[in-house]
């Protein structure tokens, strides 16, 4: 037992894994399989470096902070335009 | 020499010199484990069926520490306790019960917990009640999903006829114990910090404890439980950022959800930009969980995400899903908008899923009806033929009416009718057409389609009018989003500042997010997130709070 715990993790570790895994946990799938991937999962390491965190490309550009679009050719705005002349017309009438 | 003997001298050797590391590998319980936990399981069976017998040889082979002599490390009546509780658990744990497990792991915990709160010597058990926790909190996790398993205790429920706690809020209580404990010690720094400039004491276990509580928490849907201890970290803790980086990006993944929760976008957005950069660059799932939260708090707050995304792979199956949103608000077409949301786009049941439906129907469509607004007015706008003139731009009211009713009959399916001499031509039209009015849409044979309360302009199938659209305007204009005035007689909406603010458009329909974050940082006290320590705390409980600056005679004015 004074040996590292990690010696001779075979036989018996096997056993106790298979014993929790015995359960029908695979075959017998929960009703909400979508629920699935929405936890946050636990990370594999402790910590890390910021250097770690850098991801390739540009990072300071991620959101777009103006975007109004002022074309008016697209079908939408045909159609609205369409029917705003009406208005227009009736208004003069 | 029987392996319990071996054990228990080892973990008093370890209490002996004040080793946490080692009494954590020896005192675990989570598979997979060494063969020894076993055979110490066998022994216990065999030869230790009573407790009190078990009790009595725990306390001759792990002395109680020598309160003279600091130097040398020991055990305490909480430890003992939980040192049997720990072996009864061995003893007579069966893996095939879950439900079972999961009672005797809680008491488990629930022991080492206590051996913890021991001012002297409970430090060095701390790494082992993080250990014991996150197994209990991750088994908890694993029972909510398995109904045919927790069945049995609803069913006891039933008996009991009260409002039991479920098992994982149940879990989440326990584990919020040691979070109290650690966030509350007394330090000898009042700031909590030690000479090393690490948290000191038991305080290092603060975000371990914290970030499984909240997982649980949101887990059962009771985040509103998570207020409290938010309030608690914000006066209590060291800074967030003196802890490791998977705690930090853990914590305000869930501080950002919270916020967002509570329709806190703005500190949502903080809490979760935060977390995003300080993810690991090849923690993709992890990424991924943040981006969703992240990109939708900041597209309620007028920032779409940009090009940037569309190379990374956390975003490469999330950003499908939001794009068809910001494009129907960048061009104010309400239809496109209703779709987006709705479940033509496929993407509902996903947002829903995710818990992003509801806050991106119900706070984008006010970003959709400014562009709206905003697209009405240059379509019908006429630039003065005066340079100099001195009237203001306006939208004339009754223009977005017959433009929302036109939306709306196209949401109820009204179309225009067949024109039969076009039919004729086989596709082909007359020039004349071109000088002629496009026929009127008509209702579609069977009736109108019934639409829902959402999936109309205003409200299901009620026609938008001039009532209507005038209040939509007028609250547009008080939150910020349009920049002038509604002349109620006039029928007309009429912008403000249009030559000062380099024309109509500007003036009238300022940036979304310009607005929105400008009204969030009025509201940000000291410039710090609620929950997101950043800078020191120096009036700590316990400390005396100077008031020097602060206090000011009564009615000195400020």
């Amino acid at each position: 037992m004074s040996a590292a715990p990690a010696s001779g993790a075979t036989s018996a570790a096997k056993a106790i894994t298979t014993d929790k895994n015995a359960e029908p946990t695979k075959d017998a799938k929960p009703a909400g399989a979508l629920e699935e991937d929405d936890e946050f999962e636990d990370f594999p390491v402790e910590n890390w470096t910021q250097e770690d965190t850098e991801v390739p490309g540009d990072n300071t550009h991620l959101w777009e902070e103006s975007w109004d679009d002022d074309d008016t050719s697209e079908d939408f705005s045909a159609q609205l335009k369409e029917e705003l002349k009406k208005v227009e017309a009736s208004k003069k009438r | 020499m029987p392996i319990i003997d071996e054990f228990l001298t080892s973990i008093s050797n370890f209490l002996q010199k004040k080793d946490p590391l080692q009494l954590r590998l020896f005192l675990r319980v989570e598979p997979p484990l060494p063969d020894q936990f076993l055979q110490l399981s066998q022994e216990l069976k065999a030869w230790y069926r009573d407790g009190s017998k078990l009790e009595a040889y725990i306390t001759k082979l792990v002395p109680e520490a020598d309160d003279g002599n600091t130097e040398v490390g020991g055990a305490w009546p909480g430890f003992h306790a939980f040192l049997q509780e720990y072996l009864e658990f061995w003893r007579d744990v069966n893996f095939g019960d879950l439900l079972e497990t999961h009672t005797q792991l809680s008491n488990l915990a629930n022991a080492c917990i206590t051996a913890l709160s021991n001012a002297t010597h409970g430090i060095v058990v701390l790494p082992a009640t993080i250990q014991l926790c996150s197994t209990l909190a991750r088994l908890a996790m694993m029972l909510d999903k398995r109904p045919d398993l927790t069945r049995k205790m609803v069913q006891i429920a039933d008996v009991d006829q009260e409002a039991r706690k479920t098992l994982v809020e149940g879990t989440a209580e326990s584990i919020q114990r040691a979070f109290t404990m650690c966030l509350t010690e007394r330090t000898a720094n009042r700031n909590g910090i030690g000479r090393d400039g690490k948290p000191e004491g038991k305080k290092v276990g603060i975000y371990s404890f914290a970030n499984m509580v909240l997982r649980l928490l949101f887990q059962c849907k009771k985040t509103r439980l998570a207020n409290q201890m938010f309030t608690n970290i914000s006066q209590n803790s060291p800074p967030l950022g003196l802890y490791p980086a998977s705690q930090r990006v853990t914590y305000l993944y869930y501080l950002g959800r919270y916020h967002f929760s509570n329709s806190h976008f703005y500190f949502a957005a903080q809490s979760l930009q935060s977390a995003y950069d300080q993810c690991h660059a090849q923690c993709i799932k992890q990424r991924r969980s943040i981006l969703i939260f992240l990109i939708s708090a900041n597209m309620i707050l007028g920032r779409f995400p940009s090009r940037t995304f569309l190379v990374r792979p956390e975003a490469a199956d999330v950003l499908d899903k939001f794009i068809p949103i910001c494009n129907s608000i960048r061009k104010g077409n309400i239809i496109a908008f209703k779709k987006a949301v709705g479940p033509e786009s496929g993407n509902e049941e996903w947002l829903f899923q995710q818990g992003v439906l509801l806050p991106l129907k119900s706070r984008c469509e006010v970003l959709v009806w400014r562009t709206f607004a905003r697209r009405v007015f240059l379509l019908t706008y006429q630039f003065p033929s005066d340079p100099n003139s001195r009237r203001a731009p306006t939208l004339d009211l009754e223009d977005m009416v017959a433009a929302a009713q036109y939306c709306q009959k196209l949401l109820e399916g009204w179309a225009r009718p067949v024109d039969s001499m076009t039919e004729m031509q086989a596709g082909r039209t007359h020039p004349n057409a071109l000088f002629m009015k496009a026929p009127d849409l008509v209702p579609p044979p069977e009736g109108p389609k019934i639409l829902g309360a959402q999936e109309g302009i205003v409200f299901g199938n009620t026609m938008p009018d001039l009532m209507e659209v005038e209040a939509i305007v007028a609250s547009l204009v008080q939150q910020d989003l349009l920049h002038g005035f509604i002349s109620h007689n006039q029928g007309k909406f009429a912008i403000l500042g249009a030559k000062q603010r380099g024309g109509p458009l500007n003036a009238g329909f300022p940036p979304v997010w310009e607005t929105l974050r400008a009204r969030a940082e009025r509201e940000v006290n000291n410039g710090e997130i609620p929950g997101w320590v950043q800078t020191e705390r120096t009036g700590m409980m316990g400390g005396v709070v100077n008031l020097t600056g602060i206090a000011r005679p009564v009615g000195s004015g400020e």
